[in-house]
């Protein structure tokens, strides 16, 4: 299985990669999964490469009563709100840490949206399980200007980079 | 173990992923992740899944000897639905901290001795 060394960190848990380390890592992974992959263009899988290659927990619930929410993940082991499918109240679920939930109808049952979600949160599930929940920033954005990849671009707080990285 | 238990081990044998099995035996992604888990039991002569149990086995594949437990776990999952009287399921269902709680309970392999205290505890601030 391919992951990210610790120094891909910052001191909060939060993975900081360029676009380029994210290309490599996504071209690493895949090859893993199946070794011919890139010998001729085909699609993927999604739900065969999160279940079965990266061995994901992934749970299709209802997670909102008017379709607002398409995808959750979970981050430490604990007690998720979803919507029942047969009582269509809420109730919370116990959920172990990683676990990725997609609610399909908020997807609009549409195959691309609702493979999107499944891999924006398969990223939280891989990328952000470590973080330091009370340190990481969740404020304004940054103003500072950093130089990544030759170019310089605005550094963006804690919440933006986890987002960045799972899209 | 529990019939969802053996349901999802014997998908993953398989390398079926969810939405692929519950389109093979036609019901919601989202029902197959309630039975797994344990959140609903399996439906008993249910009109909206005519045959399910069949449509299971056929689709898993299962050997004769899976077959039989898989068979035997269904009806339990279908018999267990009916020995928590519905009050409180509905408490259950309404107050997280008492699911966190027999969590802890069953995680620790609390004894009657443990729940006997408790519940001395809870009358006593009654």
């Amino acid at each position: 299985m391919i992951t990210w060394t610790k120094q891909a960190f910052n001191k909060k848990g939060v993975l900081q990669v360029t676009h380029n380390e994210l290309e490599e890592f996504a071209y690493a992974q895949l090859k893993d999964y199946k070794k011919d992959y890139f010998k001729k263009p085909h699609p993927l899988d999604v739900d065969d490469f999160l279940e079965n290659y990266l061995c994901l927990d992934v749970k299709f619930q209802k997670l909102s009563p008017n379709g607002s929410r398409y995808g959750t993940t979970v981050i430490k082991d604990g007690l998720v709100p979803i919507v029942a499918n047969d009582t269509d109240k809420f109730e919370c679920r116990y959920y172990k840490s990683g676990t990725i939930c997609v609610d399909i109808e908020a997807c609009k049952n549409d195959e691309h949206i609702i493979n999107f979600t499944l891999c924006h949160e398969s990223g939280h599930s891989q990328f952000d399980l470590n973080i330091d929940e009370n340190l990481i920033d969740c404020g304004t954005y940054i103003d500072d200007l950093v130089v990544l990849d030759g170019k310089i671009v605005k550094r963006k707080n804690d919440r933006d980079w986890m987002e960045y990285h799972a899209s | 173990m529990k019939f969802g238990k053996y349901l999802s081990l014997k998908r993953s044998e398989r390398k079926l992923t969810i939405r692929k099995l519950a389109s093979m035996i036609g019901i919601s992604p989202a029902f197959l992740c309630d039975l797994e888990s344990g959140d609903r039991a399996f439906p008993a002569n249910s009109k909206k899944y005519p045959k399910l149990l069949d449509k299971m086995i056929n689709e898993l594949n299962l050997n004769e000897e899976e077959k039989k437990i898989f068979v035997q776990l269904a009806n339990e999952s279908m018999l267990e639905k009916d020995k928590v009287s519905s009050e409180v399921k509905d408490y259950l269902l309404n107050v997280p901290r008492a699911q966190e709680a027999l969590r802890i309970a069953a995680a620790s392999n609390a004894t009657d001795a443990d729940w006997e205290l408790f519940i001395k505890s809870l009358k006593k601030d009654k």
